[in-house]
């Protein structure tokens, strides 16, 4: 059973984030270690690390450098995230029946605006990069 | 509307300008203009105000000097510049045209604006 994927939502604590074109979610991982011994008949073999982690993610906006309205809180909030450093709260809200919400604590790590040619002008936008740390909550 | 502007900057540059067909009786030089196509610029919340759209400009005249005039007038006034569509315009395309009662010079641009 599939599902369309439009509408996906960035939120930023209790705001969605406006004008995002592209999301590409975090990884969620749990990693390995090898435990290959003399014993394992040729194969490879791993155990669990217990280590889970959230990787690095990026999201595509339409970006207008000189917009300052705080409803719209692109890019004036996440710039300011980027510029303090700050861990806040972001969701990631999936248009799924029933919504299905990650929610994670992460930095802003990037900002990072798209190319601009003038030989096929095109929406002006630019790429937010987010590290997040910690847990992740499924609601 | 978009069609609306692209009439009045016609009119501005001094040519008659005509949606889609020339009126039987229109006096020559002329242009007819039409839309090609809109691209939507969707985001995963809403759509956009802003639009890109391809529109065909087709120059007629009744000597091929007069059509190569219009039409080089034409994409210097609208080639890479915001100057009478917000967003820019941006030329795609020129071409001459075979026409039995025309010179005919096709033009295409890639219209930026805002709005329907």
């Amino acid at each position: 059973m599939a599902v369309s994927n439009y509408g996906i939502k960035l939120i930023r604590e209790t705001s969605t984030v406006a004008d995002v074109v592209r999301i590409d979610p975090p990884e969620i991982t749990h990693e390995t270690k090898e435990s290959t011994s003399h014993g394992s008949g040729g194969w490879k073999e791993k155990t669990p690390g217990k280590l889970k982690g959230i990787e690095e993610f990026s999201v595509v906006i339409n970006w207008e450098p000189n917009k300052t309205d705080p409803i719209e809180i692109v890019p004036g909030e996440i710039q300011a995230d980027l510029l303090s450093n700050n861990i806040i709260l972001y969701k990631i809200r999936f248009n799924t029946s029933p919504l299905v919400t990650w929610e994670f604590y992460t930095r802003v790590i990037g900002i990072s605006p798209e190319e601009m040619d003038s030989q096929s002008p095109e929406t002006m936008q630019a790429t937010i990069t987010f590290s997040p740390t910690g847990d992740l909550t499924i609601n | 509307m978009i069609e609306e502007t692209i009439k009045s900057s016609l009119n501005t540059l001094g040519y008659a300008a005509y949606p889609n067909k020339k009126v039987q009786d229109a006096a020559l030089p002329c242009v007819v203009y039409k839309r090609i196509s809109r691209i939507p610029n969707r985001t995963q919340n809403a759509t956009d105000t802003l639009r890109k759209s391809r529109f065909q400009f087709d120059v007629l005249a009744s000597t091929y000097s007069e059509m190569k005039i219009m039409s080089e007038a034409i994409i210097t006034a609208f080639d890479a510049t915001k100057t009478y569509f917000t967003e820019g315009s941006f030329l795609l395309n020129d071409f001459d045209v075979v026409d039995e009662v025309f010179y005919r010079h096709v033009i295409e641009f890639f219209i930026f604006y805002k709005g329907s």
